[in-house]
């Protein structure tokens, strides 16, 4: 359930932040939806990078659709793509999906540090604190 | 441990988020321009246009419409002339914005500060042939008529409008793809802008390599082989034409020509073969009892393309053709009245003086036995990643200081150019714009001056056309060598009156016509040299001209379309004369079965141009040798024969001693031996080619003709344009160059036009309209261009309007 909500947080408002801020604002997004939802670093990496995927990718497709493909297919061979839309819309995609994870891994890791939530799966690694 | 995590994390995210927000040449900042919201995606221009319907444009006065065509060709119709300027600077900047500031940046010196070190020489070269200075000089002109100067001013603020407008994400992609934001744009980049026009068609000369060949082959051989005159040649000004005034008196004394140390190069020269075809047919000549005027211009073609296409409509104006992206107007095309093009024309009119110093310092120069001094301009290079450099130019009267050795100051030359003369050229093309008849026609081009144009004029009655430029008043050879700086008998000696330039008006053989050929037969009064002289596409238009009678807009594009060389036809009877069959194989005798059943015409599936080409080239470098291997021994830049007098000599004197192969010392080689040297060497190479590329060697795959992006990006150039032509033919296809514009007006009741450019209205990459043209204008079709009297949205061929209000 958090994994959704946070997937869901992530994609909508890094998908308003990017229509007026840098591209960059999916990272500071990514990281603060994280420290609030408080998951897992690997739950919160997955959560970010899917929900970047999919709105970088959802919207290169539909900018590649709307443009019968002119665009990409230059940008596919200029760039290293080997002249194919699909991997450079695949590329794009799981580029922003790396920054997405990136930014919310390391919010989650702030937390943990900062602020951790007591969570009843992470109880061993939690005694293992209280007793150093 | 967690903090020490954190820390990690955080500076690795952060870290890599800083690297892709940034550039590391040559990749562009990989974060920015991947993204869908940001990149490049954002330049996928939607298939369906949509541009802003409303628009807000604070400066007009008036509200102006703009109609899109269904080749995005804009109709702009506005109340008042300065309102539709300002329209056609936004609308041109909305397709072509980053070409209009790269071209300038180029015309001024800058194109280090966007790419780097790598073109500071070209920068440097620039701004010593003094193309600023040049840029400001006509600025000041255009200054003293203010209604003209207004109408540059407000195509300016309508391309800054555009330029405000845009958010970076909406910059064209070469923006993103280089890193950099456009800037306001001035009159002094449409100056800029006619400047570099100038520098490709008007800055061509050999001063430097005639004086060292001169040197080397003494003066009889040199005459021999580099006359001025081409017996064959079919002047812009037929003969019969009669020089009924008295000419200005020049001295005759004989220039003279100052002993040069073997130097090498001077500027960079433009490639051979920039040329342009234009012609105008009388009412008599054409099917339908009215005049019809021609005109393609070749120039180095590129992308985005070189002319954007426009209609401009007001209460007092109503003009179509094609204008250059970064000046108002329109450069060629008509009105409701009248038809105008223009070739270049291709007097010298960029001299060399060899400087005699006071001292290395450069401060003083000797002139008429006094010292003068120099004018000292810092140039500033602000290098793309790696910062400030400084360069010193120095100023005589002649011109800049603009061929210098920075150790040696011996052989400093100045350069005297006729692009750094204040001229209006902005006027010319207004008043010609909104010209009515022959005389308004005269009157509009009278203060053009240069780049020098062959103008061809039609209306309803008359055809006609001007040799216009400002041209310098020459003694006999006068700048077709070095000359020394130190006397006043080696400046121009003026200015030839402009009423003296070749013109003529209506000619008895019922066309006028130019194709860069001579200006006029050798009686015309004053001396003027070339660079350029074109003769076969001239020969073969004049030929064909004055052949058919009651012409048809269709023959006038299978004309612009004819791939006819007169070159081969001139050249090839003669070489095949010589070839000994009994030396061939099989496989070459075919080869050369395909040269004699062959046309001399260029079409694209021939197998027999690419042999010819190949041929000639080879015959003409063995013919030489002697030239290759002087200029090679020695590191000097030389002058070489023309192809025509290459062809005269196989010809006439095929036992002429350039003939002999200079290698072999104890045979003497003629034209026939170097033939069949060179038949078998061309043979060979055009298997090889054959093997290397796995394909025929057919004209079009051969000629592989080009048209590159213009900051060289591979995947924005077409490459492969599949078409035929040759330089040497009206077609005048080159691998990197041709026709940019292809015109044709029938000045009827109801003027009937047809025209094609390579490439599209649209700049951008992204665009369907990039390159929709190009396969139209590699099959030689055309389109039928529009020429509105009114707005009309009903219009079926209209896609788009959009509408702008102060």
């Amino acid at each position: 359930m958090k994994f959704a909500i946070s997937f869901l947080l992530i994609a909508s408002l890094s998908f308003v932040s990017q229509q007026f801020m840098p591209w960059w604002s999916l990272v500071i997004v990514a990281f603060v939806i994280s420290w609030l939802m408080g998951m897992r670093s690997w739950q919160s990496f997955l959560s970010g990078f899917l929900a970047i995927f999919i709105t970088w990718g959802a919207y290169a497709i539909f900018l590649h659709q709307g443009n019968a493909g002119i665009l990409t297919d230059r940008m596919a061979n200029l760039l290293p793509f080997a002249g194919s839309s699909i991997l450079l819309i695949l590329g794009s995609a799981v580029f922003g999906g790396f920054m997405g994870g990136l930014g919310a891994a390391t919010g989650s890791l702030g937390r943990d540090w900062l602020a951790p939530v007591s969570k009843p799966r992470n109880r061993g690694r939690n005694r293992k604190r209280m007793r150093r | 441990m967690r903090a020490v995590k954190f820390i990690l994390m955080l500076l690795f995210t952060v870290g890599l988020t800083y690297m892709l927000n940034n550039r590391f040449a040559p990749l562009p900042p990989m974060g920015k321009f991947l993204s869908p919201f940001f990149g490049f995606w954002q330049n996928a221009d939607k298939i369906d246009i949509s541009y802003a319907q409303d628009i807000q444009l604070a400066s007009l006065s008036g509200s102006v419409e703009v109609q899109y065509d269904d080749r995005l060709i804009p109709h702009i119709f506005a109340e008042n002339n300065r309102d539709a300027m300002l329209v056609q600077g936004y609308v041109t900047a909305q397709h072509r914005l980053w070409q209009m500031e790269f071209q300038t940046h180029n015309a001024a010196g800058r194109l280090s500060e966007l790419i780097g070190e790598r073109v500071l020489e070209r920068d440097k070269e620039t701004r010593r042939m003094g193309m600023v200075w040049a840029a400001q000089q006509s600025l000041e002109e255009w200054k003293k008529t203010p209604e003209y100067y207004d109408l540059v001013e407000a195509y300016a603020e309508g391309v800054n409008a555009y330029i405000e407008s845009l958010s970076p994400k909406e910059y064209p992609i070469e923006y993103k793809l280089l890193d950099y934001a456009p800037e306001k744009w001035t009159p002094l980049k449409t100056a800029l802008l006619l400047k570099q026009m100038s520098r490709t068609l008007a800055s061509k000369e050999f001063d430097l390599e005639n004086t060292n060949t001169l040197q080397w082959l003494g003066e009889e051989t040199f005459r021999d082989l580099f006359p001025e005159a081409f017996p064959k040649q079919s002047p812009i000004i037929p003969s019969e034409r009669k020089w009924n005034f008295k000419p200005v008196k020049v001295p005759d004394s004989k220039p003279v020509i100052p002993n040069t140390d073997k130097l090498s190069s001077i500027f960079q020269k433009m490639p051979e073969g920039i040329g342009s075809n234009n012609w105008a047919i009388s009412g008599d000549k054409s099917a339908s009892g009215h005049p019809i005027l021609c005109n393609d211009p070749h120039l180095p073609l590129s992308m985005p393309s070189i002319w954007y296409e426009i209609q401009i409509h007001t209460p007092h104006l109503n003009i179509y053709g094609v204008s250059l992206p970064g000046s108002p107007g329109v450069i060629i095309g008509f009105n409701e009245h009248i038809a105008w093009g223009v070739t270049n024309v291709g007097h010298d009119v960029s001299d060399w003086y060899l400087l005699d110093w006071k001292d290395g310092q450069r401060g003083e120069y000797k002139y008429e036995g006094k010292y003068l001094k120099t004018k000292k301009v810092i140039e500033e290079f602000k290098v793309r990643n790696l910062g400030t450099i400084l360069d010193t130019v120095y100023y005589t009267h002649f011109g800049s200081v603009a061929y210098t050795d920075e150790n040696d100051a011996s052989n400093d030359m100045a350069y005297r150019w006729m692009a750094h003369e204040r001229s209006n050229e902005l006027a010319a093309f207004f008043n010609l714009n909104k010209a009515k008849n022959y005389d308004d026609y005269a009157d509009a081009i009278g203060v053009y001056s240069c780049p020098a144009q062959n103008f061809v004029f039609a209306d309803r009655q008359d055809i006609a056309l001007w040799v216009q430029g400002k041209f310098p008043l020459k003694r006999k050879e006068q700048g077709r060598f070095l000359q020394k700086a130190d006397g006043a008998d080696s400046q121009w000696a003026g200015f030839i009156p402009r009423e003296h330039n070749p013109h003529i008006k209506n000619p008895e053989r019922g066309f006028v016509s130019s194709a860069n050929q001579h200006s006029t037969a050798p009686d015309y009064p004053y001396y003027y040299s070339g660079a350029s002289f074109g003769d076969y596409r001239g020969r073969r238009i004049n030929q064909v001209l004055a052949e058919k009678e009651k012409m048809t807009i269709k023959d006038m594009m299978a004309l612009q379309n004819d791939n006819y060389s007169l070159q081969a036809a001139d050249c090839l009877p003669f070489l095949l004369q010589y070839v000994d069959k009994s030396t061939l194989s099989k496989e070459d005798l075919e080869q050369v079965e395909l040269l004699e059943d062959w046309d001399y015409i260029f079409d694209q599936d021939k197998i027999a141009p690419s042999l010819f080409k190949i041929w000639f080239k080879k015959f003409y470098t063995i013919t030489w040798d002697e030239f290759y291997t002087y200029a090679r021994k020695s590191g000097t830049a030389l002058s070489y024969p023309d192809y025509w007098r290459t062809i005269d000599f196989l010809e006439n004197q095929p036992e002429h001693p350039f003939f002999d192969i200079a290698q072999t010392a104890n045979e003497k080689e003629t034209a026939r031996e170097v033939a069949n040297a060179s038949l078998k060497a061309a043979l060979k190479a055009a298997k090889d080619w054959e093997t290397d590329n796995e394909k025929p060697i057919k004209w079009q795959s051969y000629l592989n003709t080009s048209i590159q992006h213009l900051a060289r990006i591979p995947d924005f150039s077409l490459n492969g344009v599949q078409t035929g032509g040759d330089q040497y033919a009206p077609n005048a296809n080159s691998s990197w160059g041709g026709p940019s514009w292809r015109m044709v007006v029938e000045m009827g009741n109801e003027i009937d036009a047809y025209g094609v450019y390579p490439g599209g209205q649209s700049g951008n990459p992204g665009s369907p309209y990039y390159d929709n043209f190009t396969k139209f204008w590699a099959t030689g079709q055309y389109y039928p261009l529009l020429f509105m009297k009114t707005p009309n949205n009903e219009h079926k061929r209209i896609i788009t309007t959009q509408k702008m209000k102060p």
